[in-house]
């Protein structure tokens, strides 16, 4: 056996296991996609600290037109959509990816939905009709997010989305039961709370390319 | 398999490289393309001859009314693979046993 053979065995080993491990942990597709939802949830969450500065001024027209709110929804989920479908028909998404972004999906959709609230009140109470009810999921789109990061994680077997993941389960967990000074000031908590979406979108898609390029 | 009697298929790095990548499940023709990196015309031809020699077997149908492609590796091109495979790893034992 020459130094040639050997030398060629080792060459085609190496192709093997890295067409293998790409065929098992490609995210070209998928990063790509998620720093596009980045882009577009950071526009969202302009306009959405738009809104919550000028709340008084909107708050009539959200009441003369309700219709506003579900197409503006609608659009941001046609515009998601087209990436998804723009990207995914360029790039096909393969074997891990396929799957995970079902979950991130579903999150997303999670989020979306809106909450409906219920007032319940005894005859008594009828007169009270200035009531203000606010609703708000910040405990819960964290908690979602954190499930879809360790899910990326325990699958594409990366720590550094697991430990994301683990910091949003305990910010959630802290603004659910415990009243925290940082989360009482209106703005700050309203600036993170729009950036929390493209943020998770922009590092999860930054840190995967990363990983892609170094053929991790 | 004998190191002198490698088949000509696992002769060319493209073919090797897209057997291995449907090794781990059927794919469509971009979905390869995308982990070999290999060229429309390139890969066009390096299937041909891979389906003529049995390695593997081409599904057309249609998804969201447009027409794809999707390759399966057969039996043969598994077994063969794997023989392949083995036959690369004793080449590399036989070389540190001997310095050994």
């Amino acid at each position: 056996m020459n130094e040639q053979a050997l030398h060629e065995a080792v060459e085609n080993i190496s192709l093997i296991k890295s067409v293998i491990s790409r065929t098992n942990k490609s995210f070209v597709a998928f990063s790509k996609i998620f720093i596009y939802w980045g882009l577009l949830f950071t526009v969202v969450g302009i306009i959405n600290l738009v809104q919550m500065a000028n709340y008084e001024k909107l708050f009539d027209s959200v009441l003369n037109w309700p219709l506003l709110n579900y197409v503006y929804l609608a659009a941001v989920a046609l515009i998601a959509a087209t990436i998804y479908w723009s990207i995914s028909k360029k790039t096909p998404l393969i074997s891990l990816e396929k799957h995970l972004i079902k979950i991130w999906m579903l999150v997303l959709i999670m989020n979306v939905i809106p909450t409906r609230v219920v007032l319940t009140s005894t005859a008594l109470d009828t007169s009270m009709t200035n009531i203000v009810v606010t609703t708000n999921n910040f405990s819960t789109m964290f908690f979602s997010l954190a499930i879809a990061l360790i899910a990326t994680a325990l699958f594409a077997d990366y720590k550094q989305l697991l430990n994301l993941g683990l910091i949003y389960i305990a910010i959630s967990v802290i603004y659910a039961f415990l009243r925290f000074p940082l989360f009482e000031g209106a703005t700050l908590f309203q600036v993170l709370f729009a950036l929390s979406l493209p943020f998770t979108f922009f590092y999860t898609g930054f840190f995967l390319r990363s990983r892609q390029g170094r053929g991790d | 398999m004998e190191a002198n009697s490698i088949p000509d298929i696992f002769q060319s790095k493209l073919r090797i490289a897209i057997i291995a990548c449907l090794m781990t499940g059927e794919k469509t023709f971009n979905e390869v393309k995308e982990i070999t990196g290999g060229s429309d015309g390139n890969l066009s031809v390096q299937f041909s001859k891979m389906e003529e020699e049995g390695y593997v077997k081409i599904y057309k149908d249609f998804f969201n009314k447009k027409p794809r492609t999707r390759y399966r590796l057969t039996n043969k091109g598994e077994n063969n693979f794997i023989d392949y495979v083995s036959m690369l790893d004793q080449v590399v034992k036989r070389h540190y046993d001997k310095q050994e």
